[in-house]
């Protein structure tokens, strides 16, 4: 599935554009962009189209473009993948891949419309991710955005020649409900 | 999908054999098993084994084969159907399709079974079924388990130069749970 429209404070998720496709293949050419993702290497032009394709009439995936509100600059995607209806949850997946927007806690925000939008329309328990131990500004991102370390694989992934750990943590439909009860009924 | 085995006590569903497609074809020819049925014509013997590899490959429908727990004669079909896996519920439907095994409380056993089903292995919310408004043994099938009218349909089914009510009804997963105490140790 793409997403639907959702508006944040400073970025807006949106579905996915074939027009995109250009600026998707030069992220994912930038070996500093792609450093801590699974995908290393840039698709054709008509690979990156029939992905989209795909993911289009997916039900165990959701993506959005991230765009930034003032402007309306693509700045990177996000998106739930291997949903598991049967068991309600989802792994995590974003890159933002302009990297003069890192930094600025988009990937945090967006994050936050992403957990909204699964627990509130998709009906998910939690959502699931794995970060490669250097890449704190990601891991940093997760925090802020409510999810909590749940365990570490040792020496699971492969970044610049050296073995890393990856750190793995989850977000909690209760928890996340009472984090934000708590929030909205202070004065 | 295919359903697992689930064994009771007089019947077990069990997943459907392509071996099977002729009592399927067989049932559907015969006008007194399909009186208050939905699919009232049987079709090719290809059409048919495509229909089970079409349900193998659903992602929206659970379908076994009802079989004797004494001898696993094949008796019937049931399945959770249309499964909204956002909005948590499936239709359940069924049938007997041999009518010398009509009467035994058999459709009863199979109801109670895939309805556990979807409630412990699915987690869903809500399971729904439809009869045909004369079809009692069908309707106290469900509401032995627990099944209740939530809506009827006037004038909905046209069978035999008559018109019927349609019956619908479901139940909750809140209600099932109350029906079966510690089925559930922990819910969400």
């Amino acid at each position: 599935m793409f997403g639907p429209v959702i508006e944040g404070a400073r970025v807006r998720l949106e579905p996915p554009r074939l027009e995109w496709s250009p600026t998707y293949q030069r992220w994912l050419a930038d070996m500093e962009v792609t450093r801590y993702l699974i995908q290393r290497n840039p698709p054709s032009l008509r690979q990156e189209e029939a992905l989209l394709e795909k993911v289009a009439e997916d039900p165990h995936r959701v993506v959005w473009g991230i765009v930034l509100k003032d402007g309306g600059k693509l700045i990177g995607v996000i998106g739930l993948d291997k949903i598991d209806w049967r068991l309600r949850d989802a792994e995590s997946g974003i890159m933002i891949g302009d990297k003069t927007e890192w930094r600025h806690g988009h990937a945090s925000e967006a994050m936050r419309l992403r957990t909204e939008y699964a627990f509130m329309e998709l009906g998910l328990r939690k959502i699931w991710t794995g970060v490669d131990m250097p890449n704190v500004g990601s891991r940093r991102a997760l925090e802020k955005a409510g999810y909590r370390q749940c365990g570490v694989m040792r020496r699971h992934f492969l970044v610049n020649g050296r073995w890393v750990d990856v750190w793995m943590a989850e977000i909690h439909r209760e928890d996340w409900q009472r984090a934000r009860e708590a929030t909205c009924s202070a004065p | 999908m295919f359903g697992p085995v689930m064994a009771g006590e007089r019947v077990r569903l069990e997943p459907p054999r392509s071996e099977y497609a002729p009592a399927y074809l067989r049932w559907f020819a015969d006008r007194e098993v399909t009186r208050y049925l939905k699919v009232r014509n049987p079709t090719s013997p290809k059409k048919q084994d495509e229909w089970l590899e079409q349900m193998a490959a659903s992602e929206v429908d659970v379908l076994w084969a009802i079989v004797r727990a004494t001898d696993g004669g094949l008796i019937g079909n049931l399945g959770l159907h249309k499964i909204l896996w956002r909005h948590q519920r499936a239709e359940l439907g069924y049938v007997i399709g041999e009518r010398d095994q009509w009467g035994n409380g058999f459709a009863t056993e199979a109801v109670a079974l895939a309805t556990s089903y979807a409630f412990l292995e699915l987690a869903l919310q809500k399971v729904w079924a439809e009869v045909t408004a004369p079809n009692e043994a069908s309707r106290r099938a469900l509401e032995r388990n627990g099944y209740r009218q939530c809506a009827v349909f006037r004038r909905d089914r046209y069978v035999e130069g008559r018109w019927h009510d349609l019956w619908v009804g479901e139940i909750l997963r809140d209600e099932w749970t109350a029906l079966h105490p510690g089925a559930l140790q922990q819910d969400t």
